[in-house]
């Protein structure tokens, strides 16, 4: 056996999250997201959370475990017990004590940081998605594409690409980050590093004009390079290192742009 | 591009369409360029080209690639047009009724997951998309919202489901949580082994061994499993990569070791990787012609969801995500030209159909019992890949029918234990639960009638291909007592029906 503590909240019909306590089976390799899926159809079909594909594909069941932001499917119980975790900087909800939780005895599950609650573990993501949405993340080409033929690419240019391509939007980076926290205007990891995607694609026509586009509080200058974002990303797309970049590139715009004036 | 269609002709054992597989093979090339075109990074060739790799079934390495995340890359491509287009997208909407009058689509009914509310949306043309049914069997390698849904309710408006009984076993899923376990890893040299160490591929494929084809992999493995040959008495054999070396499988196979890693705590440059046969496709669907046409005016259907039919009795890998390009396209272009030329559907339809589905959903968040659906759910599913798995015969799926028409029983008798209208995932969880026995006992009874052995439908009693009797699509049309089965010949006349050997 193997217990859970579930953050469980409404808001609105709710007066105040609470913490519920579940035992689940303890099999071999069964995951949080497996550990959910027994409780909703053996225990307690109240409880809500997020999923589709729980092979660490889709990114719908990103939460918190043991105060670390984790995909659900890919994390197993008997791994979260004692098992080193990635030091991030902490803020408001990773940090802290929760109140009668045993982290020798108990595995921690409480909804994503720096979104809405909509209930239990299930999270508003709607300025997520809307920021996404806001750096234009879509290939612009020079021209018209050539009839009947593929555009040609360098292999290396492939590979340098593929880290960013990775991305599933899962908003780990999201929910694991200061700035994002504090600031709802600004932009967060995910959707700054679909820009880089579309910066280092040869492809794409607007090469420094996504950084121009980008260069301000609510986009690259507003990242502290915490880099939180890096540690708890599940495909290694390390956000925080591509908007370094876009801020090296800022910089030696600004630099060029001085110059010529 | 005769090749591909040939190929794909053979892999279905004949039971394909030979036009729609025409269209297939003839628009491929014309579909992955315009996903490149449209921002997809695909893996390329030292000419700057995109690449193609060698697949199963195969006469030529033909498959466009992006690493080993071909999927995701054109998802997110697409996702990235849809945003570009501005196109409005209902997040966590789920459908709970298709609306038909004389007919012709007017429209569906909707449950917004987030606010708990049903809603009508008035539409003279609808595709659905909703994927395969691969979750109505245990050990599947699909994602957990793999329940048919579009398919049941297709079929609760009249249209036919076909060929529902075609159900692709993959060879090599993890033990434990089915992940899959990709064909690459025996094209590197992995090699099974039952509990005694022994390569037993020897004794089903001598020559081909771990590289037969993919039907006969698994037909070998459950064999070993099914004798006590499994590792530990359990239900799993290990495929063994570690006498390939650290360097090469984190060179070759760095995802399938992740893999490994994350979900079953080992690491196969120095562990056996755990496997057992799993569902992994669905070759049936929704009945429709290559433009997604259902024989309801208005209502399309496209992809896993569909069966056009492309793929037959088996598919070939690396057309599953071709079909969803190709008529997706196709089926798009047919509805909206479709609903452009219809009249709008009249109101008043709608409205009655909303207020029939919220007496009807008012009544489901009414029923207190203590019988669970989710653990009749779980019954099923494992009810379904024991009787009508890798293996059949009538004896086995005879008595499987009986078991599940009783606990399909059970399910009218099941309850729900939360009754809020937000994100309420008992109440769409029983709805699904019961899309999931419609199709269970559809695909059991069409498996049980089909008295032959053609693609991925193995009867130990009938273990002959029979195409006097059978070459032909099963159409399952819902009946007051349950479903009808119905018998269409495929489209032929392109490719020779011929015997399948490899």
């Amino acid at each position: 056996m193997m217990r859970l503590r579930i953050a469980r909240y409404e808001p609105g019909r709710d007066p105040a999250p609470s913490y519920q306590v579940y035992d689940v089976s303890d099999t071999p390799g069964q995951t949080v997201l497996g550990a959910l899926f027994e409780i909703q159809d053996t225990q307690d079909g109240s409880l809500a959370f997020r999923y589709s594909c729980r092979g660490a594909v889709c990114g719908s069941c990103a939460m918190l475990i043991d105060k670390v932001p984790r995909l659900a499917c890919r994390t197993q119980l008997q791994e979260v017990m004692g098992a080193a975790v990635p030091r991030l900087q902490a803020f408001g909800p990773i940090d802290g004590e929760t109140e009668g939780w045993d982290p020798e005895t108990e595995v921690l599950v409480e909804p994503l940081p720096n979104f809405p609650i909509i209930r239990d573990l299930v999270v508003d993501m709607t300025r997520f998605w809307d920021a996404t949405e806001e750096v234009e993340p879509w290939l612009v080409p020079e021209d018209e594409p050539p009839k009947d033929r593929e555009r040609l690419m360098e292999h290396e240019e492939v590979l340098q690409l593929e880290r960013l391509v990775g991305c599933m939007m899962c908003g780990l980076c999201s929910g694991s980050c200061p700035i994002v926290h504090e600031d709802v205007e600004f932009l967060g990891p995910a959707a700054l590093a679909k820009a880089r995607r579309f910066h280092e694609d040869p492809r794409d026509v607007r090469r420094d004009s996504i950084i121009e586009m980008l260069d301000n509080e609510e986009g690259i200058r507003g990242c502290d390079l915490v880099y939180n974002c890096v540690k708890v990303c599940p495909r290694n797309v390390a956000p925080g290192g591509a908007i370094r970049k876009m801020k090296d590139d800022a910089e030696r715009l600004t630099n060029l742009n001085n110059r010529g004036v | 591009m005769e090749s591909h269609a040939f190929d794909t002709v053979k892999g279905s054992d004949y039971l394909a369409d030979q036009e729609a597989v025409m269209v297939l093979a003839g628009e491929a090339p014309d579909r992955v360029r315009e996903m490149e075109h449209w921002g997809t990074v695909f893996s390329r060739a030292e000419d700057g080209r995109i690449a193609q790799r060698p697949f199963g079934g195969a006469g030529y390495p033909r498959t466009a690639y992006a690493q080993d995340r071909t999927g995701h890359n054109l998802l997110h491509t697409l996702y990235e047009i849809a945003m570009r287009e501005g196109i409005r997208v209902y997040d966590e909407f789920f459908v709970t009724k298709l609306v038909v009058s004389g007919g012709h689509c007017s429209g569906l009914i909707a449950l917004d997951i987030k606010e708990g509310q049903l809603h009508s949306i008035q539409a003279s043309s609808i595709v659905i998309a909703t994927g395969g049914y691969g979750r109505v069997f245990a050990r599947s390698t699909n994602a957990v919202i793999n329940n048919g849904d579009g398919a049941a309710l297709a079929y609760r408006v009249g249209v036919p489901l076909e060929d529902m009984e075609f159900i692709q076993f993959h060879p090599t899923t993890l033990y434990g949580t089915n992940i899959l376990i990709s064909e690459g890893v025996r094209g590197e040299g992995g090699h099974l082994k039952n509990s005694g160490g022994e390569r037993f591929m020897a004794r089903y494929a001598a020559k081909a061994m771990e590289l037969a084809p993919r039907d006969i992999v698994a037909r070998s493995i459950q064999t070993e499993i099914n004798e006590g040959r499994g590792i530990d008495g359990q239900p799993y054999v290990h495929l063994d990569i570690t006498h390939l070396g650290a360097d090469r499988v984190k060179e070759r196979l760095p995802g399938i070791r992740e893999i490994c890693i994350h979900f079953s705590g080992l690491d196969p440059i120095d562990t056996p990787i755990p496997v057992q046969p799993g569902q992994h496709y669905s070759m049936g669907g929704v009945a429709c012609d290559p433009d997604g046409a259902t024989e309801v005016a208005g209502l399309y259907a496209a992809g896993e969801a569909a069966c056009v039919s492309v793929h037959g009795a088996n598919r070939l890998g690396g057309n599953s995500l071709l079909e969803t390009l190709v008529f997706g396209r196709r089926a798009g272009v047919a509805a909206a030209a479709h609903a452009e030329a219809a009249p709008l559907p009249r109101d008043a339809e709608l409205v009655a159909a909303l207020r029939e589905e919220v007496a009807r959903i008012n009544e489901i968040l009414s029923r207190d019992s203590p019988i669970r659906h989710g653990v009749l759910k779980e019954e099923m599913r494992e009810l379904m890949f024991h009787h009508f798995g890798v293996y059949r015969d009538g004896t086995t799926m005879k008595e499987g029918l009986e078991k599940l028409r009783a606990l399909k029983v059970r399910m009218t008798e099941a309850g729900i234990d939360y009754h809020g209208n937000v994100y309420n995932q008992a109440l769409i969880g029983f709805m699904e639960v019961e899309y999931m026995f419609e199709l269970a006992e559809i695909i059991a009874l069409s498996a049980l009638v089909r008295e032959e052995s053609r693609g991925s439908h193995s009867r130990l009693d009938f273990p002959e291909r029979d195409d006097d009797r059978w070459l032909a699509h099963t159409m399952a049309y819902q009946d007051p007592d349950g479903p009808r089965l119905e018998y269409v010949p495929p489209t032929l006349g392109i490719f020779e029906v011929k015997e399948r050997v490899y």
